[in-house]
């Protein structure tokens, strides 16, 4: 579904990604785990198409295209979907107000008939109770005053209306407590299946014991030192980073 | 001199029915006005608004209008108590007003000449000393406008709604005052509407709203302006607050070639409050300038100034917000905020703040910002599906519809909402709703 290749990006003239390497096959989860500032983020807002991340090296082939030459509302078109680490607060835009430009460009972008009023409400309704979310937030600006917890919940919401094919979640589970995150397990457990593939970064083996990973990589100075199953992820909590940073170093 | 300060001064200033104060103040205009002239590019407060191209305009007396019927009007709402002027002149017809007990509205004409409302003591006192040359016009050759007395402690539950509306002109003026006498405890909202039945038609309407607020009254003020294409619109909307009044001034310019507006509030009573909340949204050539003023001369006052405007192609805004706080006003609190945001590269947004302060013991804020889009907020909402031109309108929807939240109408709230998606969103709204894009209001 999504293979990564020798990717080297730049940011402001800095290489943050060093030849870095992925495959996801459909149906996988891949968590992601690393120090901060290895990279995490970047690899995903360039999945998205963040300007000024800049690929200067390698390929990213998703579902047999070029990604890079992809814009970013059509990443989307596509499939892609990425779960902010912070996601911004918009100010006058209604959360519900951006779901059904969101739905329904998709609908377009795909040759589909837009969703009548009736169907969207009835989507909406039914994918906000699944995490939670009360009305009144739909009517509320995107994000704005919403806690921290809330901001997560409301990316997985888009998420499950949005229904991706490659799910990228930035730290979805940093913050939350565990009722939250729970909500957002679920959410993201609902998604899953044998079409859908899911990259999960996040520094937590917890959220782990409810989102079961397949593959477990170690994302360190911009590239991916270490590869694993689910284990890694617990020996990684119990022993921290620097072991590998010093198996990596000995080669 | 010019054409049109020509043709100004050219205009007969008898009027029979007038009373002898009024043919006094006329004189005294003109005078002044035949001396001095139109302002122009050297009066500091006018540099930035070029009215070349209207000084060299021919222009007529506005001619009588074909009947009109209120459905042409467009853009009226439910408002029971409407007056209607077209082309400047009283339109007896097309209003209607069932009034509820304490509250009296008239023509200008027929005010002018009552001796119970005593309009004399209100005429111009909410105006400067040293008028511009458009507002001695407005004195000179007022013809027409409404005149609205709100009795001591009525409530008038439903908004008056006045509309102004150009009808099929050539290259005409009219001059209309508008006088709303606010007595003690009393509350109301009115809407003054300036529209156009043809937008192809072009005309000088210049229009001086005076709103006077007696101790503890409660006025909210809406200017809506969507004039005609070719239209040049000069007016104003001058305030004097006394004792705990409470004014909210809303002023909303969608329309017109050249808008100018003089918004001025002056304290003249303790504990008073004024919010002026302002937004423009041009396109093409569209030109506004609001030249706005608070005076803070008593003590214990506040004022909130919220201006926006949103400019697309090579329309331009000219704003000033000047705050006076005088020696004695201590404890004054104000507070003005001006944001543009230009969505092309010609656009153009200038400006000036422009605080006096005089007493030490005052809390007055101020910002001004110029910008685009949020860069951040785009990616966010593209990364969802959402093609950039639809992304950029919802954004600029935002930025502009906050100005429209504050309004304290619910209806008008969601007519403009409206106006302002036909106009931001158009084509790209799918199945989105109007109401969908509205916030919950605080
Ligand atoms: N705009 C930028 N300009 C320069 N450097 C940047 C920019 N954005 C990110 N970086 C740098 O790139 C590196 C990787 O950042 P990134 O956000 O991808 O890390 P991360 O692994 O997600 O960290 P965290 O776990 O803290 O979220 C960091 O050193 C960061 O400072
Ligand atoms: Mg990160």
């Amino acid at each position: 579904m999504l293979s990564i290749k020798n990717l080297t990006v730049e940011v402001d003239g800095k290489e943050i990604l060093k030849n870095l390497s992925l495959e996801v096959g459909s149906g996988e989860v891949h968590a992601i785990m690393g120090p901060n500032g290895s990279g995490k983020s970047t690899l995903a807002n360039v999945l998205a198409g963040r300007d000024g991340y800049e690929v200067t090296g390698g390929s990213i082939t998703y579902l047999g295209k070029d990604l890079t030459e992809l814009k970013i509302e059509d990443r989307a078109g596509e499939g892609l979907f990425l779960a902010f680490q912070y996601p911004v607060e918009i100010p006058g835009v209604s959360n519900i107000a951006m779901l059904k430009a969101a739905v329904n460009s998709l609908q377009k972008y795909r040759g589909e008939e837009e969703l009548s009023a009736g169907e969207f409400l009835k989507l909406i309704k039914e994918k906000a109770a699944m995490v939670e979310m009360k009305q009144a937030f739909l009517q509320r600006s995107v994000n704005e005053g919403f806690s921290g917890g809330e901001k997560k919940r409301n990316e997985i919401l888009q998420m499950a209306m949005l229904e991706p094919t490659l799910a990228v979640l930035d730290e979805t589970d940093s913050g939350l407590d565990i009722d939250a995150l729970k909500v957002v397990a679920s959410g993201v457990n609902a998604l899953r299946s044998p079409e859908r593939s899911m990259i999960i970064v996040t520094h937590y083996q917890r959220l782990l014991d409810y989102i079961q990973p397949d593959f477990v990589h170690v994302l360190a100075e911009g590239n991916i030192v270490k590869t694993g199953d689910r284990t890694l992820a617990l020996e990684l909590e119990e022993r921290g980073y620097s072991w590998i940073e010093q198996q990596v170093a000995k080669g | 001199m010019t054409a049109l300060h020509d043709f100004l001064i050219g205009q007969s200033l008898k009027n029979t029915a007038d009373p002898a104060w009024l043919s006094a103040l006329r004189q005294r205009a003109y005078d002044r006005l035949k001396n001095r002239g139109l302002p122009g590019a050297k009066d500091e407060e006018w540099r930035l608004t070029r009215l070349s191209e209207l000084y060299k305009q021919e222009f007529t007396f506005s001619t009588a209008a074909e009947t009109l019927s209120l459905d042409e009007v467009p853009l009226t709402s439910s408002a029971e108590s409407r007056l209607v002027f077209v082309n400047g002149a009283f339109d007896a017809g097309l209003s209607d007003h069932h009034l509820p007990d304490g509250i009296s509205i008239m023509p200008f004409e027929q005010a002018a000449a009552s001796e119970k409302l005593a309009l004399q003591s209100f005429f111009n006192g909410s105006t400067p000393h040293e008028p511009h040359g458009f507002l001695c016009a407005n004195t000179a050759f007022v013809q027409s406008g409404y005149v609205i007395h709100i009795a001591a402690k009525t409530i008038v539950e439903k908004p008056i709604e006045i509309i102004f509306v150009a009808n099929n002109q050539k290259v005409a003026a009219w001059h209309c005052r508008n006088i709303v006498i606010a007595d003690p405890l009393s509350e109301a909202s009115i809407i003054e509407r300036h529209l156009v039945v043809d937008n192809k038609t072009s005309y000088l309407s210049n229009c001086v709203t005076e709103l006077h607020l007696a101790n503890g009254a409660r006025l909210n003020f809406y200017k809506h302006q969507h004039e005609a294409e070719d239209a040049y619109h000069i007016g104003g909307v001058y305030s004097q607050q006394s004792r705990d009044s409470h004014l909210v001034t809303n002023n909303i310019a969608l329309g017109g070639k050249i808008t100018r507006n003089d918004i001025l509030a002056e304290f003249v009573g303790e504990g008073a409050h004024c919010e002026m909340n302002g937004l423009s949204v041009l396109s093409g050539k569209q030109h506004v300038d609001n030249c706005t003023e608070v005076i803070h001369a008593k003590p214990h006052c506040t004022s909130d100034e919220y201006y926006k405007s949103v400019l697309d192609d090579s329309s331009r805004s000219v704003f000033r917000g000047r705050i006076v706080v005088a020696k004695d006003a201590q404890k004054t609190d104000a507070n003005q905020q001006n944001r543009n945001l230009l969505l092309s590269g010609k656009a153009e947004a200038d400006t000036k703040p422009q605080l006096e302060i005089y007493a030490d013991d005052v809390k007055c804020a101020h910002g001004a910002t110029v910008g685009q889009l949020d860069q951040k907020s785009i990616f966010y909402l593209r990364s969802r599906g959402i093609p950039e031109e639809v992304a950029r309108a919802l954004l600029t929807f935002a930025f502009a519809s906050d100005v429209v939240n504050r309004f304290n109408l619910p209806e008008l709230r969601q007519q403009l909402s409206r106006q302002l998606t036909d106009q931001l969103l158009k084509g790209f709204l799918g199945s989105i709703e109007t109401d969908d894009l509205l916030m919950e209001s605080a």
